[in-house]
């Protein structure tokens, strides 16, 4: 899979040398351990982005050096002379990607790619919003690079928390390219098929309480699976339960997919409480389903000593 | 406020670390507390290096992210002590033992006393005692 980049996704906080931001490195290892089959993108415009940033940390930290060479010179101070400007070096980006073991190009704009953003930033056109004030050409540009790869090579992710590559505007083009847009890491580990931290989290709450499941409503049996858990979030609340909603696609263990939200509370690895709401079996919509499971005994002061800890800081 | 925070010591300040309009802080056991002054009220986000209740989150890699808004604002990695920005565009703010790093910059066995805030760290860099920014909210918990 193509892996396209936008400079909201592929950035650093701070000068980088001989290693990518622990995000993307995290990121890239994933991937080659996943398959050795996706390569990594890099839209010219986001390279330049890219670069720009990381001249400007470059040139602050050369002039820390001189800076400090000159206050050692005022006092005299000895030391073995350096040029700053070698002793700071820019990242060449694409090595580092490279050197995580997965294939990594630069993608320049061509002319129709220009000038197709030119024509939608000046005629407002999707994905361009219609009451944006700023013509962002650079997120078009982008944009139109990442539907092209997406079309040559019959699908591409790009990975953007844009407004004009992740605005619903963009959908029918989108689809037609077959290109996936994924705002996050983690939406990005679901497109690719890799299990993420929070659906391994729900998969082995729900490992617990298999027997339950089974013994439910939802048209499941012995040999079940589950196929994808996606979208997780959590909320805790004061007591110390969490509440869970997901995604989740099951195989019912007689070749049916079943496909429907959850949600589901725990205490601890305890789970106290799932549903199942817009359940689809096959092409048909079932009823929602309440699996009450057995009360557990919840006594959690855990974030009431938290705060009285918070409040004496604050008082001190 | 009167604390000590990774190495370095804040006396006489209302914020030691402000990371954009979060106020983060250590408590002696040196679990983190990310407090939001961004709205009308202080709203706790990470209290004692786990999602404070009410918070959205997801689990990542190295800890969890917070959402809000649907938008994924922070990482958080409670056992290197590291705050990420995800959408805020700060620098990276790691707290441990022997020093407090924000971005590329170390900070170590510091002494800041009698500032609005000891360490201030916005879009546009860091400083070491600054006056507290107006239109935060106050940092009531």
């Amino acid at each position: 899979m193509k892996l396209i980049f936008n400079s909201d996704i592929l950035y650093a906080d701070s000068l980088i040398s001989s290693s990518l931001p622990n995000q993307l490195s995290e990121f890239f290892n994933k991937c080659t351990e996943h398959t050795q089959e996706h390569e990594v993108i890099i839209p010219l415009t986001t390279l330049l982005e890219f670069d720009r940033k990381q001249k400007e940390f470059a040139d602050k930290e050369r002039k820390n050096l001189k800076n400090a060479k000159e206050e050692f010179s005022k006092y005299n101070i000895k030391y073995n002379d350096f040029d700053p400007n070698e002793k700071i070096q820019e990242p060449d980006l694409i090595t580092l990607i490279k050197e995580m073991g997965i294939p990594c190009s630069v993608e320049e704009p061509n002319i129709l790619d220009y000038q197709s953003a030119h024509e939608k930033a000046c005629s407002k056109i999707s994905p361009c919003p219609a009451d944006q004030k700023s013509d962002e050409m650079r997120d078009l540009v982008i944009w139109e690079i990442a539907n092209r790869i997406a079309n040559e090579n019959n699908g591409a992710i790009l990975l953007s928390r844009d407004k004009i590559h992740t605005h619903h505007r963009g959908d029918e083009i989108a689809v037609k390219s077959n290109l996936l847009r994924c705002n996050s890491f983690e939406r990005a580990y679901e497109a690719l098929n890799i299990e993420t931290v929070s659906a391994k989290k729900i998969k082995s709450l729900l490992e617990k309480i298999k027997q339950e499941l089974i013994g439910s409503e939802l048209p499941i049996h012995d040999n079940y699976q589950i196929i994808s858990i996606e979208k997780v979030k959590f909320v805790n609340n004061e007591n110390g339960i969490t509440k869970a909603s997901c995604n989740i696609k099951l195989n019912s263990g007689t070749g049916q997919e079943i496909s429907a939200k959850m949600d589901i509370d725990f205490f601890k690895e305890e789970s106290l409480y799932v549903s199942f709401s817009d359940i689809i079996v096959g092409k048909s919509e079932s009823k929602d389903i309440v699996i009450e499971l057995e009360k557990k005994d919840i006594s959690n002061i855990k974030y009431q000593n938290s705060i009285k800890k918070l409040k004496r800081i604050t008082k001190d | 406020m009167n604390i000590k925070m990774s190495s370095q010591i804040f006396k006489d300040v209302e914020i030691p670390l402000l990371w954009g309009k979060r106020a983060i802080m250590e408590d002696k056991e040196g679990k983190i507390y990310i407090i939001a002054l961004d709205g009308k009220k202080a709203t706790i986000e990470v209290i004692a290096n786990e999602p404070a209740p009410n918070i959205e989150y997801e689990l990542v890699e190295t800890g969890f992210k917070i959402i809000l808004n649907g938008n994924d604002i922070y990482s958080f990695d409670p056992n290197k002590k590291i705050i990420t920005s995800i959408s805020l565009n700060l620098p990276e703010c790691e707290l441990n033992a022997s020093h407090t790093r924000i971005g590329s910059n170390i900070i170590s066995g510091c002494s800041i006393s009698g500032f609005g805030v000891g360490i201030v760290v916005n879009e546009q860099g860091m400083g070491i005692g600054a006056p507290l920014p107006e239109g935060l909210a106050a940092l009531i918990v």
